[in-house]
């Protein structure tokens, strides 16, 4: 296993008979195949799934809209939470001031795309505002900080109703276009929300990768250690904080083209309740997971709904269940299965080639070929490697111990 | 910090050094700049004062010791040296600079590793992860957000050559939950030098270790850049005498005594400190671990 938690398995022949005669278990060959194409498979169904919503501009593709739009806001409490250990209750605020920012914008005379500059200007106005509070605190304190501003930001819309008309909400008037692409069309809208979101999730997959995305990883594991290395991690935080805002303010702009209606509801507390529900369902820590748990939350609510009036009394317990017995939540789920696979295919790879090491042997050789091992172990080997830092080599390897 | 390495009934020294005490000068400079320089240090929590008034002087590139018992104020004095206590009163330079209001991450950048009592380290992150967080702490790119952190090859080279020198070039993979107490100690040292300090504060690095361990690490100390300036807290007499050359002792937040190592083992008050009134009349020295 390497650093970042991934099995490195040798490629496998699939060849139908071994050296020495043994027949094949031709049954297997599927799996082997199918565990090597999981990828390409999987990417092929989606893209299949995505051609066949886009081209039935049906409710389903309005279902899907709010799917990936809920997801974008989970994804970025998952970036400040799932990697920096700061759970906010205060992305649902700046979803609806995504939202309010066009629709305000609109009604004051600008256009569509003028709005759109305002709107996410605000957002991140106000998150770079809210966020030098917010950040001088951490763990549950921060919890409630951001759950305060939450409801600040809900009792602005509903009651400053000169600005947004209070619980009535204010209306989309007009939506922005460049020649044939308009958002006034469903497939439009459809195929933006859908751009936007692969853009967030690359873009956000490609932070916590980054130096920051490690250095938010060490500020949710010791913060006081992180501290002792020369990071201020206010900084850290802040920059984190302002991310995952203006992320949820994104989300709130494409809410506003895809409703058309933006009202004090989408900023309730329970709104933010759904999103931190999203992100452990899906899995904490992933950025992907929070968009399977925007899946089942939003399926919930738009689908089961229609069929069960305490639909949230049963998503409560489908939490409640998967809390407890998969602690991962699905992203986790589906890594199990995924090592499951993984065992199964060497099981019968070992099967299948004598001779072939024993498990245990077979263990210890992927554990030096993979990852690190084996050349850091031959640099252990390595004198003066330690000039170069000041310190000479040690005679004996970590490896002795 | 174990009960179990000091003697339980060490009494307090209740009577100062003097002026005039033949251990109480500084270490000589002998033509080297101060490296830090603590002038009456008083540390309060509430009631309780946990350092008052220390004043030390610490030459750069000494192996400066700091001796005493359970809660005479050695971890306090080091956190209020590293910057995660503010003094109530005093003030600290790091070569010249007066970095008293200093945060612990500026001080840092002025040269100043540490390490935690208790293992401090990020558990659930691999050793990689830990060494290049700790290589980028004092560099720009830590803020960078758009790029791999893999894929900075002058930093991961730096890590691997940083491992490789404490043997753990092949534990690079590995969560450093995962790893053995006397590798946890061995990376809790190596992430204090990634950041390339000009003074090192040890805080107990030999705690918890096997002899064997211990043995490990102190070669692992002695191996360190006679230039570094390293302030070390221990109990084990043993490995202090193999690291250290200067020794002050704290009792009860005062500084009771300082002087060369082998001196300091055989002043009264400190065979008293550590093996009581009785102690101190039948036995020669002081405990060679502190503890028996």
């Amino acid at each position: 296993m390497d650093d970042l938690g991934t099995t490195t398995t040798t490629p496998a022949t699939i060849d139908d008979v071994s050296g020495d005669g043994t027949p094949s278990r031709w049954w297997a060959t599927p799996l082997l195949l199918g565990g090597r194409m999981a990828g390409p498979i999987l990417g092929a169904a989606c893209l299949v799934v995505v051609g066949i919503i886009l081209t039935s501009g049906s409710y389903l593709s309005t279902v899907f809209e709010d799917i990936l739009i809920f997801a974008i806001a989970a994804m970025g409490v998952d970036f400040l939470g799932g990697f920096g250990g700061l759970i906010t209750l205060g992305q649902a605020g700046f979803v609806g001031i995504g939202a309010y920012g066009v629709a305000v914008a609109e009604v004051h005379g600008y256009g569509p795309w003028a709005a759109v500059g305002i709107s996410l200007a605000t957002v991140l106005g106000l998150a770079l505002v809210t966020g030098v509070v917010a950040v001088r605190v951490s763990g549950i304190t921060f919890v409630i900080v951001t759950l305060a501003l939450g409801e600040i930001f809900w009792g602005l819309g509903y009651q400053w109703t000169s600005l947004t008309s209070g619980d009535n909400g204010i209306t989309l008037l007009s939506t922005p276009s460049i020649g044939p692409w308009n958002l006034s069309s469903t497939m439009t809208v459809w195929v933006t929300t859908f751009v936007v979101f692969l853009v967030i999730l690359a873009v956000l997959l490609l932070m916590v990768r980054s130096p920051f995305g490690l250095s938010l990883r060490g500020l949710k594991s010791n913060e006081r250690r992180l501290r002792a290395l020369g990071y201020r991690t206010g900084v850290q935080r802040y920059v984190g904080y302002v991310i995952a805002s203006f992320v949820a303010g994104v989300a709130g702009v494409l809410y506003i083209f895809s409703n058309h209606l933006i009202s004090p509801a989408t900023l309730t507390f329970s709104q933010d309740g759904f999103l931190v529900v999203m992100v452990i369902l899906g899995g904490l820590g992933t950025i992907w997971g929070p968009c399977l748990g925007a899946l089942v939350v939003v399926m919930f609510e738009q689908e089961i709904s229609t069929y069960l009036a305490r639909w949230e009394t049963l998503m409560g317990v489908v939490f409640i269940a998967a809390v407890i017995f998969t602690p991962g939540g699905i992203a986790g789920l589906l890594r199990n299965g995924q090592r499951a696979i993984s065992r199964l295919i060497s099981a019968i790879r070992r099967a299948r080639l004598p001779g072939a090491p024993t498990p245990a042997v077979a263990s210890a050789a992927a554990s030096t070929a993979s990852g690190d091992g084996a050349p850091d172990a031959a640099r252990d080997r390595s004198a003066g490697d330690g000039a170069a830092a000041g310190i000479a080599p040690r005679a004996s390897s970590g490896g002795d111990r | 910090m174990t009960g179990q390495e000091v003697q339980p009934d060490a009494g307090r020294l209740t009577e100062r050094p003097s002026a005039g005490d033949p251990l109480s000068p500084p270490p000589p400079l002998d033509g080297r700049e101060v490296a830090l320089e603590l002038d009456s240090i008083t540390c309060r929590f509430g009631e309780l004062t946990a350092v008052e008034s220390v004043s030390l002087t610490i030459p750069a590139g000494s192996r400066f010791g700091i001796i005493g018992p359970n809660g005479a104020g050695k971890t306090t004095l080091f956190n209020v040296l590293s910057g995660e206590l503010r003094p109530v009163s005093g003030t600290v330079k790091l070569f010249g600079h007066d970095v008293t209001r200093m945060s612990a991450p500026e001080r840092v950048r002025l040269g100043m590793g540490r390490t935690f009592q208790v293992v401090r380290l990020f558990n659930d992150l691999t050793v990689r992860e830990n060494l290049t967080l700790a290589v980028m702490g004092l560099s720009r790119s830590k803020l960078q957000l758009l790029r791999p952190w893999r894929t900075y090859r002058a930093h991961q080279a730096l890590v691997e050559t940083l491992a490789a020198s404490f043997g753990l070039g092949g534990r690079l993979g590995r969560a450093a939950g995962e790893l053995s107490h006397g590798e946890l100690r061995e990376l809790e040292v190596l992430l204090a030098l990634a950041v390339e300090p000009k003074v090192l504060l040890l805080d107990e690095p030999a705690a918890g270790l096997s002899p064997a361990e211990r043995v490990d690490i102190q070669s692992l100390l002695g191996r360190l850049d006679p230039d570094l300036t390293i302030i070390m807290i221990e109990h084990d007499m043993q490995v202090l005498r193999g690291v250290v050359d200067w020794v002050a002792v704290l009792d009860h937040g005062e500084l009771v005594t300082q002087g060369p190592t082998a001196e300091v083992q055989r002043h009264p008050r400190v065979r008293e400190l550590y093996l009581g009134s009785a102690g101190a009349h039948d036995r020669d020295e002081p405990s060679r671990s502190g503890t028996s």
